[in-house]
This record gives C-alpha cells, sequence and structure tokens, in this order.
C-alpha cells in the first residue's frame, strides 16, 4: 500500500428511502466541515428538486470529506451516494464497485428492507466491508437491538458495535465517522501501473461537457492526457481532473485508490457508460474492469405533444435529458390518435415516471404518455423473431407462431401479516411462487417468479397500499417465456384509439378491459350524443361501457345584469375543452392516458 | 324589440325576511330597520354620483332580495331622487320585485301611485311542500291573492317567478303549477331550471346525500312542457327563461341580453355603460361608508363580441347578423364559420326562415353552455 492510500477511505450508503440515508450523509459534510451550516439545506446531495420531494435518490452525488481523526491524522473520505431504486440496480453495483465499504443504514424503527437486502447483496458481491448503522434512535418507537438482530440474522455480518444514531438530530455521528476508519480498509493499487479507472457516473455539465466520475484502481491521471474508453473504443484528451468538495475543485492529479472527476470535451453521457474501464491510450491495461453492461431499457411507452404544444419542444427537452441519462432512449413514431410523438424507453416505471415529471415540470411542456409496455419477443411462422415494443406494432396474429414476454425474479420484503394479501395479488398477477423465507419472526420475504408487464402498470402502488407502505419491492429480469398474449384495443364510439392499446395476457385481457373501460366511463365527459366505450380482442368486444348523452347544460339565471359570472362559467368550460383530445367525434380529457393506469383500491 | 339606446337602471335592494334555501343572492335576511335606513342613505349618495342627464332612462329595475320589504316611503325617496338625477322617458317601465308575505294591498296601491307599472312577483310554486323545500315564507294562496291583490291594484304588466327542477318536485307538482299559474292569466312567466349553488343550505343537503337532485331528462322534460304549455295558453318564450303575452316583455331584463347600457346602484350593483362594466362596492360596511365603484373593465372588441353572443343568443329571435355586422363591422359567419358550421350541423344552432337570424335550437337551448363557450 502507498503511503496516501492509508489515509483515504472509498464508501457509499445503503438504505432503504426514508430510512436517512441523504440524511445521514448531510450530517457527515456538515460535521467535516464540507459544507457550512449555512450553505445547508436539507439534503445536500439530493440536489434535484424532484428527489428531494420523493426522499429518493436518483443521479448520483459524490463527494471528498475531510476529516480530523482522534488519532491526529487528516483522512479523506470518499463518500460515494447510490441511487435509491430498483430501476438503477446497475448503477448501484457499480458506484459499490468504486469503495471498499459501505455504511449500512437500518431504521431502528422498521428494520431492514427488500430493498436494503438487494443493495448489501450487490455490495457483498463486491467485496466491500459492512458497517452497519442504527439510525433514528430518538423516535419513541426504535428498537435498537431488534434492528441489530435482523442485521446478524438477515445479512449474517456483527451488528454488535454498530453507532446508534439519529441523523436527524445529529447524535453520534463522531462515532461514525471514527469507524468509517476502523471498520473500512483504506485502497491499495498501483499509483505507477497501467491506468485502469472506472467510470461509476457522469452527468452534462454546460460548460465543461461530460464531468465522469471515476476511480482510479491503478495508475494516475492529469490533465492533457489521452485516455481510451474501453469498451466504447473512444478516445479523448483530458482537459480537468478534480475532486467534488462537494463543488467540484480541480486538483493536479488523481492517483490509484482515489476518487474524483475529469472532463475530456465528451458530448454525450451515452459515450462515458457507467461501468466502463479508462486507460491511457499509448499504454493500455490489458484487461479492463469486470462487471461492464450496457444498460438497457425494459419499459417503454409513447410521450406525445399535448394539444396546443409543440412537437419540436418536446424533441428539444427529450435530447436535453438523453445527453445527461445514457438509460434513456427515444425515437420518433407517429400515432393515429396522438399524432407525432416519440416511443421512449426506460430502465424501468419509476425511471419513466421521473422523464415525465421532468419533463413537465423543468420543461413546462404538456405531453400525453401512453400505456408502459415491455419488450415482447414475437416468433413468426416464417421463424424471424421481432422485438415489439409498442403494441400497435404487433403483427397480424395469423403470420405470429408465439409470443414471449420477459419475466423478472421479484423478492418482496413484507410483515408477516400481510403475506396473504400480497400472495393473492402476486397469484392475481401471474406470479409463481419459488419459495417464502422468514427472515425474522415478524417479517417474510416472498420470491417470485412474475411477468414484467404485470409488475409495470401499477403492481408497486398496489403491494404499498396492501401493506400500508411496508411492503418493498426488487425485481431483476431473468428471461424470456412463451406467453399466451393478446392485443386488446379501445374503442370510443365504435372507432380504434391506438394510443390505448396493449397486450395483456389472455387470461387478464377481460379484467383489464373491464378496468379501462370503467376508468374511460369516468373521465371522458357527456357528449351530445351516447358514447360507447369498447375493449376488442380482434373483432371481439369483450367489455362495453356508455358515456350516456348529456341533455343538459345550460344556466338559466343570468341575473342583475351580471355577466361576468356566467362568462368566467362559460371560459372555464372552453378552457376544459382546451384539454380535450379529439378522436374522431370523441373529445377525450388528457387525464384518460393516466387514469387507465392508476392503481385502483376499489377495482 | 329593436335597440332601444335607452338606458336601463337597476336598483338592488339586498334585505329579505329570511333567506330562501336555494338563493346565493346578495342579501341580508332580517336586516333591523337603522341599517336599512343608512342603506337608503348611501344608496341615495350612490344615486347621487351616479346621475347624469345625457341618455334617457326608460327602464327601472328594483331586484334584490326583496324590495318589496321597503316601506314605500323608501321606495318614494328613490324614486324621487332617480328622477332628480336622471332623465326619465315618457314611455317608462318601471318594476319591482315583490315577494308575497311582504306586501298588501295598501302598499300595491301607493306603488301604482308611485309611477310603478310592472311587478314582478316571487311565486316559484304553487305547491306547499315545493314552497317549504325552497324556504319560502309563504305559501300557495298567499302567492295567489298577492297576485290577485297587484291586478285589483291596476297592475296590467304582472310577472310571476316561477321554479322547477326543485329537489323533491314531483312531475304532476310542476304541471298543476303551471296550470294554475296559467289559470291565473299574469303577462308575464319566468319560470327557471334550479340551480343548486355553493354555499346554499340546499347545496348543503345535496352534499350530505339528504336531497336527490332532479334528473337531467325529468329537467328537461320540465322545461320543454312548460314550453309547451305556455305557447298553448298563448305566451311566446322569448328568453330561455322568459315568457310572456306579446308585448309585455320584460324591457328590462331585455336590455341585458342586447347589450345595451344599464346602470345599477346600490350594493353589489353590476352595470354595462359605455363599453365598460363595473360593479359596485359589494361589502356592505363599505358601501355604507363609500358607495363607490370597487372594480371597473373596459370591454375590449373581442369582450364585447363574446358578450354580444353568448347572451344574445338566449333570446328566442337570436342574433341579428346585420345587427352584428353594424356593430362589429365584421360577418359573424366570417368570424365564427367553424364554431357555426359545428352547431348547425349537431342541430343546436339554426337560421330563422329569413335567413337574417342565428338562434338555438330547443336542443340547442338544453346545451346552450356547450354552444356559448365556443364563443367566448
Amino acid at each position: 500500500m502507498e503511503p496516501y492510500q492509508k489515509y483515504i477511505r472509498n464508501f457509499c450508503i445503503i438504505a432503504h428511502i426514508d430510512h436517512g440515508k441523504s440524511t445521514l450523509a448531510d450530517r457527515l459534510l456538515e460535521k467535516t466541515g464540507s459544507i457550512t451550516q449555512r450553505e445547508m439545506k436539507e439534503q445536500y446531495l439530493d440536489n434535484m428538486e424532484l428527489e428531494r420531494e420523493r426522499g429518493i435518490t436518483i443521479k448520483l452525488q459524490s463527494s471528498r470529506l475531510v476529516y480530523h481523526a482522534k488519532d491526529g491524522n487528516k483522512y479523506f473520505f470518499n463518500l460515494i451516494d447510490t441511487p435509491g431504486h430498483v430501476d438503477f440496480t446497475y448503477e448501484v453495483s457499480r458506484s459499490l464497485a468504486a469503495c471498499e465499504g459501505a455504511l449500512l443504514v437500518v431504521d431502528a424503527t422498521q428494520g431492514v428492507e427488500a430493498q436494503t437486502l438487494a443493495n448489501v447483496y450487490l455490495a457483498l458481491e463486491e467485496n466491500l466491508s459492512i458497517l452497519p448503522i442504527i439510525n433514528k434512535i430518538d423516535l419513541p418507537s426504535a428498537q435498537p437491538e431488534e434492528a441489530k438482530h435482523e442485521i446478524e440474522d438477515v445479512i449474517g455480518i456483527d451488528a454488535q458495535h454498530a453507532p446508534l444514531i439519529s441523523a436527524k438530530e445529529g447524535i453520534n455521528i463522531e462515532e461514525v465517522l471514527e469507524a468509517i476508519i476502523t471498520e473500512i480498509p483504506p485502497p491499495s493499487g498501483d499509483p505507477d501501473g497501467k491506468l485502469k479507472a472506472l467510470i461509476f457516473d457522469s452527468f452534462y455539465d454546460n460548460y465543461r461537457g461530460v464531468v465522469i466520475y471515476t476511480r482510479i484502481f491503478d495508475g494516475k491521471l492529469q490533465k492533457g492526457d489521452v485516455i481510451r474508453l474501453m469498451n466504447t473504443k473512444k478516445k479523448y484528451e483530458v482537459t480537468e481532473v478534480g475532486v467534488f468538495a462537494p463543488g467540484p475543485v480541480p486538483i493536479d492529479v488523481l492517483r490509484a485508490g482515489e476518487v474524483g472527476y475529469i472532463c475530456a470535451s465528451i458530448k454525450q453521457v451515452g459515450d462515458a457508460r457507467v461501468g466502463d474501464t479508462i486507460t491511457m491510450d499509448k499504454d493500455p491495461t490489458e484487461t479492463p474492469l469486470h462487471g461492464y453492461k450496457k444498460m438497457q431499457p425494459m419499459v417503454y411507452c409513447g410521450i406525445y405533444p399535448a394539444e396546443g404544444e409543440k412537437y419540436e419542444n418536446v424533441k428539444d427537452a427529450l435530447e436535453k435529458l438523453q445527453v445527461n441519462d445514457a438509460a434513456f432512449l427515444f425515437e420518433p413514431e407517429t400515432s393515429q390518435a396522438l399524432g407525432f410523438g416519440f416511443r421512449c424507453g426506460f430502465l424501468g416505471l419509476l425511471h419513466m415516471e421521473i422523464i415525465v415529471e421532468r419533463l413537465e415540470r423543468e420543461f413546462d411542456l404538456g405531453i400525453i404518455t401512453t400505456s408502459p409496455s415491455v419488450i415482447y419477443k414475437v416468433v413468426m411462422h416464417d421463424g424471424t423473431e421481432l422485438m415489439i415494443q409498442n403494441p400497435s406494432n404487433l403483427p397480424d396474429l395469423t403470420l405470429i407462431r408465439h409470443i414471449e414476454e420477459p419475466l423478472v425474479k421479484a423478492n418482496i420484503m413484507l410483515p408477516k401479516d400481510y403475506v396473504g394479501g400480497i400472495m393473492e395479488l402476486c397469484q392475481e398477477r401471474r406470479g409463481i411462487m419459488t419459495h417464502m423465507e422468514y427472515i425474522t419472526e415478524t417479517r417474510v420475504v416472498l420470491h417470485y417468479e412474475m411477468p414484467l408487464n404485470e409488475v409495470i402498470y401499477d403492481f408497486f402502488d398496489a403491494l404499498k397500499s396492501k401493506t400500508r407502505g411496508y411492503g418493498s419491492l426488487d425485481y431483476e429480469f431473468t428471461k424470456y417465456q412463451k406467453s399466451n398474449l393478446v392485443k386488446m384495443d379501445i374503442m370510443l364510439n365504435r372507432e380504434l384509439v391506438d394510443a390505448f392499446s396493449m397486450i395483456v395476457h389472455e387470461s387478464k385481457a377481460y379484467q383489464r378491459g373491464r378496468f379501462v373501460c370503467e376508468k374511460l366511463k369516468e373521465v371522458i365527459p357527456m357528449h351530445q350524443f351516447e358514447v360507447p366505450i369498447q375493449a376488442a380482442i380482434g373483432q371481439k368486444v369483450i367489455a362495453r361501457e356508455t358515456v350516456r348523452a348529456y341533455r343538459k347544460d345550460v344556466i338559466a339565471k343570468c341575473y342583475g345584469g351580471d355577466i361576468s359570472r356566467k362568462k368566467k362559467l362559460l371560459e372555464k368550460q372552453k378552457e376544459g375543452k382546451k384539454r380535450m383530445r379529439q378522436f374522431g367525434s370523441v373529445e377525450v380529457p388528457q387525464e384518460a392516458f393516466t387514469a387507465v393506469l392508476k392503481y385502483d383500491d376499489k377495482k | 324589440m329593436t335597440r332601444s339606446n335607452k338606458l336601463g337602471l337597476y336598483i338592488h335592494i339586498p334585505f329579505c325576511v329570511q333567506k330562501c334555501s336555494y338563493c346565493d343572492f346578495l342579501s341580508f335576511a332580517g336586516a333591523p330597520e337603522p341599517l336599512m335606513e343608512s342603506y337608503t342613505k348611501a344608496l341615495i349618495e350612490d344615486i347621487r354620483r351616479s346621475g347624469q342627464r345625457e341618455s334617457i332612462v326608460d327602464t327601472v329595475f328594483f331586484g334584490g332580495g326583496t324590495p318589496s320589504l321597503l316601506p314605500v316611503s323608501t321606495l318614494e325617496q328613490v324614486l324621487s331622487n332617480l328622477m332628480q338625477h336622471f332623465r326619465f322617458d315618457e314611455a317608462m317601465e318601471i318594476t319591482v320585485e315583490a315577494n308575497p308575505g311582504t306586501i298588501d294591498k295598501g302598499k300595491l296601491n301607493s306603488y301604482r301611485n308611485l309611477g310603478i307599472n310592472r311587478i314582478s312577483i316571487g311565486v316559484q310554486s304553487l305547491n306547499d311542500k315545493v314552497l317549504k323545500a325552497l324556504g319560502r315564507i309563504h305559501d300557495a294562496e298567499q302567492a295567489r291573492s298577492t297576485f290577485r291583490d297587484a291586478r285589483e291594484a291596476g297592475f296590467d304588466n304582472i310577472n310571476l317567478d316561477l321554479m322547477f327542477a326543485v329537489p323533491g318536485q314531483e312531475w304532476t307538482d310542476w304541471i298543476s303549477t303551471l296550470e294554475n299559474t296559467i289559470d291565473l292569466a299574469p303577462d308575464h312567466i319566468s319560470f327557471y331550471s334550479l340551480q343548486l349553488e355553493k354555499g346554499t343550505p340546499l347545496y348543503q343537503r345535496f352534499e350530505e346525500g339528504s336531497l336527490t337532485d332532479v334528473d337531467v331528462e325529468t329537467d328537461r322534460r320540465m322545461y320543454r312542457t312548460a314550453l309547451r304549455m305556455l305557447e298553448n295558453a298563448g305566451y311566446l318564450p322569448y328568453e330561455i327563461s322568459n315568457a310572456s303575452i306579446p308585448g309585455k316583455e320584460c324591457r328590462h331584463n331585455l336590455k341585458y341580453w342586447s347589450m345595451e347600457d344599464y346602470l345599477g346602484l346600490g350594493l353589489g350593483a353590476h352595470s354595462f355603460f359605455c363599453n365598460q362594466r363595473f360593479q359596485k362596492e359589494d361589502d356592505m360596511a363599505k358601501y355604507l361608508e363609500d358607495p363607490a365603484v370597487k372594480e371597473r373593465y373596459t370591454n375590449s372588441r373581442t369582450d364585447s363580441i363574446s358578450e354580444f353572443l353568448f347572451t344574445g343568443l338566449r333570446k328566442r329571435t337570436g342574433i341579428s347578423l346585420e345587427e352584428f355586422k353594424d356593430r362589429f363591422d365584421v360577418e359573424l359567419f366570417h368570424l365564427y364559420s367553424k364554431e357555426i358550421d359545428t352547431h348547425r350541423q349537431a342541430g343546436l344552432l339554426i337560421l330563422n326562415d329569413a335567413g337574417t337570424n342565428l338562434l338555438l335550437t330547443e336542443q340547442g337551448i338544453d346545451l346552450s353552455n356547450h354552444v356559448l363557450s365556443d364563443f367566448v
């Protein structure tokens, strides 16, 4: 080990949503003086508005902290934040790969959750030292000893000496900082060896271009070096190296064992892919770091400009988002019902929701999203295979030999009281239980094999609702499997609206069809004529509702010459009409598209 | 019914014996006499400030509230102030709204002597059960006798206000109210479909679920049946909710629907004058202190066009294409060809036989908001 490496610790924080990861990270920044109280917003590291609102981390944030330890030495801590959602498992695994250790934060009132467990397993796969920390001990319902036992029983690591802290109240943070030094090993690696550095994240900066977060394993990097990205095989000249403290601070050189950033005039984050290995162009390493995967979208949906919104504006915004998000794909497509728009690919549902919300909030766009779809493998009679992610593109059924759908392995962790309800839910979603384990007396993990298309609609909402928020879910793709799938179309006033088409399992078609028809009936306003809403498979109608014709829409009174009141009412009505989308003769409010996707407790 | 270019005056009297269960108008129940006196003082100050002698006034309308609650002397005081500050036409229409239970033969005789020549009686129903549901202070017999008293006092222009689609009102209740009203032979009948307004006791009961709204089919059947019965009895429905013996249309209300000038005097009263819409102070304490204009808005051309259309289409004769062109210097069909086409095809708008006027069909009346909202 090089002498300087003795004073470096690279670690991340693993925690379930709401267990206090961001608060702890903030507290560490504050205690080490990396940010002053004044700069301190709640949860500094979650700097996207949306992230703060949802209490989750989407983009990584990393920071170098300087800690003056009790042993009199100055330590450099590199805190690597990890995204906190199942959609971003790959990104999590790459940021873990950049560390020697992980702080495992467990809520003393709730214990270990599925997402935590999944990430702990990832960390163990990367041979990380795990430092358990029990948080929220200030709460009256805290049961720190229970939480310790759970960690030992479930994960199998010693938790007896886990610091008991309250990140919120700033209790025992010092103990965490000291434990990081003693429990997490320093990095190793040869600063004079051939350069081998891991990209564990990147983002786009208007001035610098793509900024790469990197961990140097061997060798060193400085301004002027010509680097090669081993998987994309592209060459760049380094324009800046530095560390985040937490703002970017340029430094002269990054050496083996260190974590920092580099800039190299890269234009798209897609060119600096997470997991790729950086080496010197002149003197490259022979073996890239293991674990590189190109991220593949799992969920697709259509995004269309809403009434009055310009196609070009949506396109510009999508391009801007893509610059910063290598996992997000889009391409133009056309819908008969919605006109020109885009088919977009996402890692998962949350990823999709985030992009949609950013389009609406950051870019202030009016958009319509169509039903999300997974990618189906369609095997034709002539043996050719098609990958279909837009239900409208499904070929004529007579040409199809069979359709395959993606399956996932889903792990659901929940209090045992809810097991019955969730098993019912999973069965209803075509899940097959592979096994069930009691991790403590009261907590259970259910392992299911389930079609992804059953997970993407509203499974998570249903799980949360049926477990009163205590259930957590983690899933990963396993394989494609032949399945009895059909395309269900929706017709309004006997005209097919392609944007509502979806691929469903035959056994679920009736139920789904009924649900969609009922929902549409709720949101489609009355027209001058009756509007039949039909769900059909091919020519066969499987569900039907009718929006009655309206017969009265009149305000008789117009009193005392008060025109303004009447005018306001008419103006409001006109505004309402603007939000409608005309499909043939039927006006459909834009909410209709989301309404058919929402989980409904009553249904 | 052509444009008179003369000014209408609306005088708001915001006092009632008690608040009806459906009412969300600006009025106070059980106001003490001193408040009425201070209000009269403020109203007279309002009249004095608003007074002008350029236009000729040909209609005055005392609305409320319950104007018939005012002592005759007060009404006289207000009227004489009006005459002092405005120029009155020779052929005046002076209407007072009167509610059964607040007026007797003596008062009606005095009204005649003051020059009041039109009485609008808030009958609402001739069914005691319905009257009770509406929270009226009178029964059907009192309403009848108020009408007879007015006739005996010499009024030859009497309106009776009716309401249908009242929760709890049976189909037969409405038909008998109509029959009995027609039997009384008033000169003018207004018939409003009850609107549940937020903040009213009736609305609250509806929210709580303790009363069911009349279903839309019944509501419309009640409306159309009323039209037929009134037409058969010689009344001409000249506006969505108003019918009269020909020649006895309410000239004052027609000003609202023809975009003619009117000035509103009194608490929260609305005006349209010289292309401006404005409202008087609607906070009682503030009005008493300073009866000023609260909000003033100058209509843009677009405002005026849309208002002309959505008020004008309420009239049975609809909108005169020629008048539209005169007023706005553009052909109506030019401006709204798509909207008019759509609604004509849907059978909601038609041209009259002569092709001079655009009007709502009967179905168009039922869906008038749907049609009119395309013109705002």
